[in-house]
């Protein structure tokens, strides 16, 4: 029982952190598209496409991980996207951008210091995630 | 696994089936013409007379701006207009610039010039201003 209620605090953390940032970018696509074109790598129909799909698709993720519908399918997502979040961030600081993530409206990455708290920010809701599914899983597999 | 993967499948599908209904929904909530406006800096370097506009916020305009680059934007439209039309003729050809190739204001300014002008040669700066520093066209100050 223990088990599912921290399980269930993580997915909720990470459940709020996507859904804040679903909305802050479904209210203003515009901005979140002129973030992704500072990334420097994606075409500007693919950076518009990706626009309009991520916040859609982050969105979802939340209500999967909160309410529990899909949440194995979602958590997989979940972590997927955070590892990708991690790769586009560290690209930027490898290349060298001025970058704006994007992530919840504007947030310009311009120092090393800001690259790295972005992607400790990353890492720590992939590790929720993760230690989420884990304890999720182990509590299942405890008889009650 | 398999259902993990399963219900994966499932969510990627159904955002993306949202995602088309949100674009059916507000199809000009992206520009998607951004391209069909642009010009290069060496093109735009080439143009006749061409009248320069500052489509960055007006902060930024007066820390550094292009020689004889007017301001006009959308949060100041009404005065930045009346201005641009004391020195525009018809088939003076206009070249918006923003602060970067990642910025939007520059398109949307350019477009709504054509429709309000009734003209085709009103170009977004690819680059913007960043291209201009690179360049040397523009410098920190009043170039």
């Amino acid at each position: 029982m223990k088990l599912r209620v921290v399980s269930w605090g993580l997915y909720l953390v990470v459940g709020v952190f996507f859904g804040l940032a679903a909305q802050v970018k479904l209210v203003d696509p515009e901005a979140f598209l002129s973030s992704m074109l500072t990334y420097e790598l994606f075409p500007y129909k693919v950076a518009a496409g990706l626009a309009l799909f991520a916040p859609v698709l982050e969105a979802l993720l939340a209500i999967c991980l909160v309410t529990g519908v899909l949440r194995k399918g979602a958590s997989f997502l979940t972590a997927a996207m955070l590892l990708v979040f991690i790769v586009l961030v560290l690209q930027g600081l490898l290349r060298g951008l001025e970058m704006d993530c994007g992530c919840f409206g504007s947030n310009t990455l311009s120092s090393v210091s800001d690259y790295l708290l972005k992607i400790g920010q990353n890492l720590l809701l992939l590790g929720a995630v993760l230690l989420a599914r884990f304890l999720e899983s182990k509590s299942k597999a405890q008889p009650s | 696994m398999k259902e993990t993967l399963g219900q994966s499948v499932l969510l990627v599908g159904l955002a993306a089936v949202l995602a088309f209904a949100g674009y059916l929904w507000r199809p000009d909530a992206l520009p998607w013409d951004v391209r069909a406006l642009e010009i290069e800096l060496a093109a735009a370097n080439e143009l006749e007379e061409a009248l320069w506009v500052d489509a960055r916020v007006e902060e930024d305009f007066q820390q550094a701006h292009l020689g004889g680059a007017l301001l006009l934007n959308e949060e100041s439209w009404e005065a930045g207009f009346v201005g641009l039309l004391e020195v525009w003729f018809p088939d003076r050809p206009i070249v918006v610039y923003c602060s970067s190739q990642s910025c939007l204001r520059s398109h949307h300014v350019a477009k709504r010039l054509r429709e309000e002008l009734g003209v085709e040669n009103v170009f977004s700066l690819k680059g913007g201003w960043e291209a201009m520093l690179e360049t040397g066209k523009a410098k920190g100050g009043e170039s």
